[in-house]
């Protein structure tokens, strides 16, 4: 039998000549807004907006069943969550942090070729030939060091508050996986620009992996992630895969399986407000819920938006994205750094326990037994890293009280504080080797720009006050009309006099123009030279023998100097 | 004061606001930031240059592009006068920077005389990556913009002087010839109104029978009269001097042995544009000079 509409078949024209024609169209708006929010009819809409209590059963709850994006979150949460404690955010904001760089990553990657032949280029191109690219470019970088921020914190707080605790340690688990996936997406990052610093932060920071016993495999590690036995276009290809696709899939799925089991536990509530030993996140009384829409969702919004305009206004106004001189395998730069978040493994790599050591007058133990590079680049760092992993599930104590938890907290804070000491050990400000000459070229001449002294101070000079002249440290003559000059020669004349390292040192400084807009700024660097009882050493004559050293870097009045 | 609702619409209106106000104001200066980092970028390729310059350059050709002879030759003004003589004589259709960079990345292959007769121990050697120098590509690049920023300095190497070129017209009266001065013009003692050295003898020589591109010109003035005579000529000379005249000013009037002697069919291999360096003077000069060849 065929299917029969019912009768009269229901046109727009009779539909208009029953109800009148305002009716209807309230009628189809009501079904368009119904659709497109999920189960939200335009009635509701307007009380939401008007801040009137849902009507019953609550129409609210809807798009939680009936949308894919909502039916992953919870349609009320307990009230005592929705303040800034005990989450601060933190795990919503990183997820945030995901999308956004998810899009300016798109972005740049319309203009970058991950090849080193043109990858530098292309860097060059973003930030002067494309409209919004330095933009683009400041808030994806800004944004990734703010990921790790909010990562880490977020760690810190679920540390502090007791929430990896039972039921949540898997939670925890999945969240310490994240952690790394988030530091690599960010280091492997770090290398695309194809610049001196990215070449040499990702050459320190992969040379850990050579150091995986035994060597054999050590080599392997090394040449799955360089691709050859150095970073090259092999090495670049491969970050940029991992940064681009891989990482950022497993990232994603990983955090599903990690908000999963959030939503599943409920967020643990502030500590103090449980029995100890009870989890009572799930059972929220009617009177403490807080529905997810409106309240929540407005919430959620609000941190989008602060946190859009943090990024950026921030990339616009007071972020620059760094970007050195083209990479250079041959020319390793003085002070070379791992990104921030991986100095704590640089430092470990300075070897604080040798350093005991030797400050308490010990015998080194020989390498053969100790060897410094495999125990404090792989060994121990992969033993934290296990251990934060399966923490929860060594932690035997029940209660999440902070009273109840004082050798946890204490233990915590001993971690943050040794992270930071191992940080601090990390930059070139703590025990780096070089000779004080070269020192002090970087200091005022750096032929690539450091953490420690940047640009140098000679680039602070404007470029008319580069007079050109010869300038000798022994009897300055310093010109009237270049302030800046004389109090950087000054300081090099102090810096030199009052280094212990250079005994009777003086400068000789030459300034001269060598084209239009284009000046020459040369050190020769003299000092005493000393036998191994320190006397000084003598010539023929009876003369005491100078050592010497020069550098020379050009200024052109384009470059960013006296900024 | 206002409700938490109210706070929270004026608050989440002010950031947004800030946001789109932020966005417009980077549109707004868009242009001018991307002028100014290409500005700096290009400060910076010059300084880089210049090191460069220093450590690899300065040895062959002056720390000041001075030359150093025996070794290489001046590129400060050479290599703008170079080119420039390669553009008007040669015809050379690259620009001037891809002229430097192509020197730079693939050196010379041969020992070359360069601009003068001295010859130098070695020739350029490639320096590019691609041909199996040690530079990399974005360094070659650096080095050329810090060659050419000589240019900025040197403001058009040797302005040229003001002068009247004959080009190729035929009718112009010329003056009374001066065969010593042609002489030296073919020597490139003196340099003709244009202030670039005549080019002859580039490729012609004076000993009989010899041929570097062209004819030799020994006997010219006894050649150019039986060529006016020759059954296939084709040209409007009546005159040896007349023939000669043609020969430079519109070389393709008539070629002598298209097989040897044209480029391709009707074009000769002499350029037709050595008319446009040289004044009418220097024309006759040249024309008695060649005359005494008989
Ligand atoms: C990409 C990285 C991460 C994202 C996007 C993320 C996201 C979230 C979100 C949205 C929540 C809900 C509660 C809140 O906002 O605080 C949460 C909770 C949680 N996260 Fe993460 N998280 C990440 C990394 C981590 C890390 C590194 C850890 C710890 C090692 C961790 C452990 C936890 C735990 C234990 C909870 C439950 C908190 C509670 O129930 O109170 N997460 N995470």
């Amino acid at each position: 039998m065929a299917l029969r509409w019912p009768e009269p078949i229901p046109t727009l024209q009779k539909e208009v000549q029953q109800h009148g024609w305002r009716r209807v169209i309230f009628m189809h708006l009501d079904e368009l807004v119904t659709r497109v929010t999920a189960g939200i009819p335009l009635t509701e809409v307007r009380n939401i907006l008007r801040g009137e209590p849902p009507p019953r059963p609550n129409p609210r709850v809807k798009p939680h069943t009936e949308g894919f994006i909502l039916h992953i979150k919870p349609s009320f949460y307990h009230e005592a969550v929705t303040r800034l404690y005990p989450t601060f955010r933190l795990g919503l904001l990183s997820f945030y942090l995901f999308l956004i760089e998810t899009i300016t990553g798109i972005f740049l990657m319309i203009f970058y070729t991950p090849s080193p032949l043109v990858a530098y280029e292309n860097m060059l191109r973003i930030l002067n030939n494309v409209p919004f690219g330095q933009l683009m470019r400041d808030i994806h970088r800004l944004g990734a060091e703010a990921m790790v921020v909010a990562v880490m914190l977020h760690m810190l707080r679920t540390f502090f508050t007791a929430s990896y605790k039972r039921p949540r340690q898997f939670t925890w688990a999945t969240g310490v996986i994240l952690l790394v996936f988030t530091l690599f997406l960010s280091f492997s990052g770090y290398l695309l620009p194809w610049d001196q610093l990215s070449y040499w932060a990702v050459t320190i920071g992969t040379s850990m992996a050579e150091a995986t016993p035994p060597p054999a495999l050590g080599r392997i590690v090394n040449l799955i992630l360089r691709g050859a036995p150095d970073i090259g276009a092999a090495g670049l290809l491969r970050f940029y895969l991992l940064h681009v696709i891989f990482l950022p899939l497993l990232l994603f799925f990983v955090f599903f399986v990690h908000y999963y089991k959030v939503v599943r536990h409920g967020l643990s509530l502030p500590p103090e407000m449980e029995a100890v030993g009870d989890d009572t996140a799930r059972k929220v009384p009617p009177e403490k819920r807080v529905p997810y829409i409106p309240d929540i969702a407005i919430q959620e919004a609000l941190w989008g938006i602060g946190l859009i305009a943090f990024l950026v206004i921030g990339a616009a106004f007071f972020y620059d994205a760094p970007l050195e001189q083209h990479a250079d395998p041959l020319n390793t730069p003085l002070h070379t750094t791992a990104p921030w978040y991986f100095l704590w493994l640089q430092g470990l790599l300075k070897d604080p326990f040798l350093l005991a050591l030797e400050r308490l007058g010990l015998p080194r133990p020989p390498s053969t037994i100790y060897n410094s590079k495999v125990i404090m680049g792989v060994i121990l760092p992969g033993l934290i890293l296990f251990f934060l992993l399966i923490m929860p599930y060594l932690d035997f104590n029940i209660s999440r009280r902070y009273s109840h938890r004082r050798k946890a907290l204490v233990a915590g804070l001993v971690g943050v504080a040794a992270w930071t000491l191992l940080t601090y050990m990390g930059t070139p400000a703590f025990a780096v080797t070089s000779s004080a000459d070269v020192e002090v070229m970087q200091e005022f001449i750096p032929l690539n720009p450091d953490p420690l002294f940047g640009e140098g101070k000679v680039r602070t000079i404007p470029y008319e006050q580069l007079v050109p002249g010869t300038y000798d440290t022994r009897n300055l003559q310093l010109p009237a009309d270049a302030p800046r000059l004389a109090r950087v020669l000054e300081d090099l004349k102090r810096r030199i006099e009052t280094d212990p390292h250079l005994p009777q040192g003086y400068a000789i400084v030459r300034i001269s123009e060598v084209q239009a807009n284009l000046k020459r700024f040369e050190i020769a660097l003299y000092w005493l030279k000393l036998d191994e009882h320190h006397q000084p050493v003598l010539d023929e004559q009876g003369n005491p023998v100078f050592q010497e050293t020069k550098q020379a870097i050009y200024l052109h009045r384009d470059g960013t100097h006296g900024e | 004061m206002f409700d938490l609702a109210t706070r929270r619409i004026i608050g989440a209106t002010i950031l947004m606001l800030a946001t789109v106000i932020t966005i417009g104001m980077v549109w707004l200066t868009e242009e001018q930031r991307m002028a100014r980092y290409e500005a700096i970028h290009k400060g910076k390729a010059i300084e880089n240059g210049a090191l460069i310059y220093e450590q690899y350059c300065s040895t062959c050709h002056g720390s000041q592009g001075e030359g150093v002879p025996g070794k290489g030759p001046d590129l400060n003004p050479g290599v703008f006068q170079h080119y420039e003589e390669l553009k008007q004589t040669q015809n050379y259709a690259n620009s001037l920077r891809n002229f430097i960079k192509l020197s730079i990345a693939a050196g010379r292959p041969i020992r070359t005389t360069y601009r003068s007769d001295e010859i130098y121990a070695e020739p350029m050697p490639t320096w590019s990556q691609d041909f199996g120098g040690p530079l990399r590509p974005d360094q070659i690049e650096s080095l050329v913009e810090f060659i050419l920023n000589w240019q900025t300095a040197a403001a058009a190497p040797t302005p040229t002087p003001a002068f009247e070129a004959v080009g190729s017209d035929l009718t112009k009266p010329l003056p009374p010839g001066d065969p010593k001065r042609g002489e030296a013009l073919w020597n490139q003692e003196v340099k003709q109104a244009s202030g670039i050295p005549a080019s002859c003898k580039a490729c012609h020589s004076l000993k009989p029978g010899e041929t570097i591109v062209g004819p030799s010109l020994s006997g010219i003035a006894t050649t150019a009269a039986q060529r006016i005579q020759a059954p296939d000529y084709r040209g409007q000379a009546k005159t040896p001097e007349e023939y000669i005249r043609e020969s430079i000013q519109q070389p393709n009037a008539y070629i002598v042995d298209p097989n040897q002697f044209a480029a391709a069919p009707g074009v000769s291999k002499m350029p037709a544009t050595l008319g446009n360096q040289m004044s009418a003077q220097d024309l006759a000069d040249l024309i008695a000079f060649l005359m005494t060849l008989k």
